[in-house]
């Protein structure tokens, strides 16, 4: 039985055989509870009999509904119908699930990684927070990780959001490469979740000597998380 | 003899139904006994489906005779239309349209979703 997502744009390819050929026909395909309801439809559409089989393509925007919707198909020559077929399988609308993106555990520090000759002589401070997806429906998460740092003076020098890595659990197979220098920061990461699945989002600070206060976090659709104090 | 071509419009009807046929009919002198026949088929010798035999009465005028005919079962074909005209019992005339009855049929194979 195929299922389709809620407005969903389909073509139905009808093999369609009229005779004889020549003929101004018109071709309907549309949902419904019954074939005098027409929940969606794709409209009367023209074309002409050759005689033998065609496939005439019907395109139809799904119903916004969920549930479970005969399919009919009215063929009709002149003014009158010539042929009435109900599909022996149904179309379903699946209800849309929301995906909901929870953070659930604290940004930690997750040791250092080398990367030698770079700033802070290679070594990032590597940190981590693990988000779910705890709604009902697939969906794209946007996480980003922040920092912020401070010099002795107490100015602010940057804040904003810089590289990061995107692993998955459990194996936290590396799935991007972090920035060589903290102040070129990737592009914003999109990523897939399923109901249930949780990622660990991760990104890579580099950290100067002469930075005191320096905190980091993470901020997606679920919010911003807590300050993790590096310094 | 040879039919007389006759106009008439493209029809297109569902097998089976019943419909009349209206024809223009001038016969001189009035006061004749007149039958009409209308019938569909593949050929003149070959009525698949007629309005049989229809009396009138010439009138010297244009009259039009009315020819109730159930349209034939078979779909996916089209059929010739002719009308014979009687006069007095004597074959007058014969005439073909110059269009044909369309009997469409229509059959659907499985639906796929793209």
């Amino acid at each position: 039985m195929p299922q389709f997502n809620p407005g969903q744009s389909k073509n139905a390819v009808v093999p369609v055989t009229v005779q004889p050929s020549g003929l101004s026909c018109e071709i309907e395909v549309f949902l419904g509870p019954n074939d005098t309801t027409k929940v969606a439809t794709s409209g009367l559409l023209p074309f002409t009999s050759t005689g033998s089989q065609q496939g005439i393509v019907a395109p139809i925007t799904m119903p916004s509904a969920s549930g479970t919707y005969h399919v009919f198909i009215d063929v009709y020559s002149g003014d009158f119908l010539i042929a009435a077929y109900q599909a022996i399988e149904d179309v379903v609308i699946a209800p849309v699930g929301v995906a909901e993106f929870t953070y659930v555990s604290s940004v930690r520090h997750a040791g250092t990684i080398l990367y030698p000759g770079d700033l802070g002589n290679g070594i990032y401070d590597k940190i981590q927070v693990d988000i779910k997806n705890t709604g009902t429906g697939a969906g794209i998460c946007h996480p980003h990780g922040f920092m912020r740092f401070v010099l002795y003076d107490r100015t602010i020098i940057s804040e904003g959001s810089y590289g990061w890595y995107l692993y998955e659990n459990p194996n936290y197979f590396p799935g991007g490469y972090s920035p060589k220098y903290f102040n070129k920061p990737n592009p914003a990461p999109t990523f897939d979740l399923e109901p249930g699945q949780v990622a660990t989002f991760e990104w890579h600070l580099a950290l100067a000597e002469s930075f005191r206060n320096v905190y980091t976090w993470a901020e997606s659709e679920a919010g911003k998380t807590e300050e993790l104090r590096l310094r | 003899m040879e039919r007389i071509q006759v106009q008439m419009e493209d029809p297109v009807f569902a097998p089976g139904v019943i419909k009349t046929a209206k024809v223009p009919i001038d016969v001189d002198p009035s006061g004749l006994s007149c039958e009409i026949e209308v019938f569909l088929g593949p050929n003149a010798s070959t009525k698949t489906a007629t309005s049989g035999l229809k009396s009138f009465i010439s009138t010297g005028l244009l009259q039009i005779v009315n020819a109730a005919i159930t349209m034939p079962a078979v779909a996916g074909a089209s059929y010739h239309v002719y009308i014979d005209l009687y006069v007095e019992g004597m074959y007058l005339a014969g005439y073909q349209a110059t269009e044909d009855v369309i009997i469409p049929s229509g059959s659907i194979g499985p639906i796929t979703w793209v």
